[in-house]
């Protein structure tokens, strides 16, 4: 009799997951609404473009329900951030592909300084202006997509996402001492660049 | 513990994250929508799996079953099998067959007094 109930469990155990189905789904939906917004900024900040950042964003969630979704709650934000981290990895390395090749076709072409490319654009807020009041959220956060990639995944996953060293070595596929220089250097780029917006 | 500039640029981001335009937070809604149909379809080929597995298994196992040699022919009865069988269809008083274990005593005591019958 024992021996039955052995042999049925696996099928109990299906039979139970699917009875949870419902439940797994939620808690993924929860999980995937806490993290997007968060996760969209830093693609964006990265990219500097909103529909790369989205794509990103939609590989890194579909990725990470292929393989991860099962991973208990704690470890679900280290390994999202670093499926995504890969995928911003991988989108900079194919664009500085593309850029060398467009910089090499463009001095096969080259006859002098586009002068429209060269002239003052006349709706552009002066730099001063740009600085005041208002506009200071938009200026840090400015200063943070200025930052080199590995200092500003340092700094958004350690500070901003707030994980601890370990994790955010875990996300980005580096050391903890890498994780700690990569953002010693961000904070101190970040102030550096603080102090010239202030007024 | 954050500093001012830390908590400054933090802040900036979280408001970022917050004041999201509709277009991009019903584009991330339509992402996540997607990585939810992969996360049932990937949970539903995992029981199909399941299914697979163990239809597999019986099938096997009913090969198996189909496979195996026939049952032996029964084997000829024991000496033992065959005296009871004999015993029954005698036409013998049934106390002289539960005293059988005394007159082969009996008759075995008999040969073993004759040799010294003869000696003497």
């Amino acid at each position: 009799m024992s021996s039955c109930l052995k042999a049925l469990s696996p099928m109990h155990a299906v039979m139970h997951d699917r009875s949870d189905e419902g439940a797994a789904q939620r808690n993924i939906d929860s999980f995937l609404v806490d993290i997007e917004r968060r996760a969209f900024i830093m693609a964006e900040l990265a990219t500097r473009n909103r529909d790369d950042a989205l794509d990103l964003v939609q590989d890194a969630m579909l990725a990470f329900v292929r393989h991860y979704a099962e991973r208990p709650q704690t470890e679900r934000a280290p390994l999202f951030y670093r499926v995504l981290q890969n995928r911003i990895r991988d989108w900079a390395r194919r664009r500085s592909v593309r850029n060398r090749w467009i910089s090499w076709l463009q001095r096969e072409d080259d006859t002098g300084p586009d002068p429209i490319q060269e002239a003052a654009d006349p709706d552009a807020v002066p730099v001063e202006q740009r600085l005041d009041g208002e506009n200071a959220t938009q200026r840090m956060v400015e200063a943070v997509s200025h930052l080199p990639l590995r200092q500003q995944q340092a700094f958004l996953l350690r500070i901003w996402e707030g994980l601890d060293v370990k994790s955010t070595a875990r996300a980005m596929g580096c050391s903890n001492g890498s994780v700690k220089t990569h953002l010693s250097r961000a904070l101190g780029a970040l102030r550096k660049q603080l102090e010239t917006f202030r007024p | 513990m954050k500093d001012q500039p830390q908590q400054q640029i933090t802040q900036a981001l979280d408001e970022q994250a917050r004041d999201l335009d509709g277009n991009t937070l019903s584009r991330l809604h339509q992402a996540r929508a997607r990585a939810l149909e992969e996360h049932t379809r990937k949970r539903a080929n995992g029981f199909a799996h399941f299914l697979l597995g163990a239809g597999s298994i019986a099938a096997l196992a009913l090969v198996a079953v189909l496979q195996l040699p026939p049952l032996e022919e029964p084997s000829l009865p024991l000496q033992a099998d065959r005296d009871a069988l004999e015993i029954a269809t005698l036409n013998v008083d049934l106390e002289v067959i539960e005293d059988l274990d005394f007159y082969e005593w009996l008759s075995l005591q008999d040969l073993e007094a004759i040799p010294e019958r003869k000696s003497t």
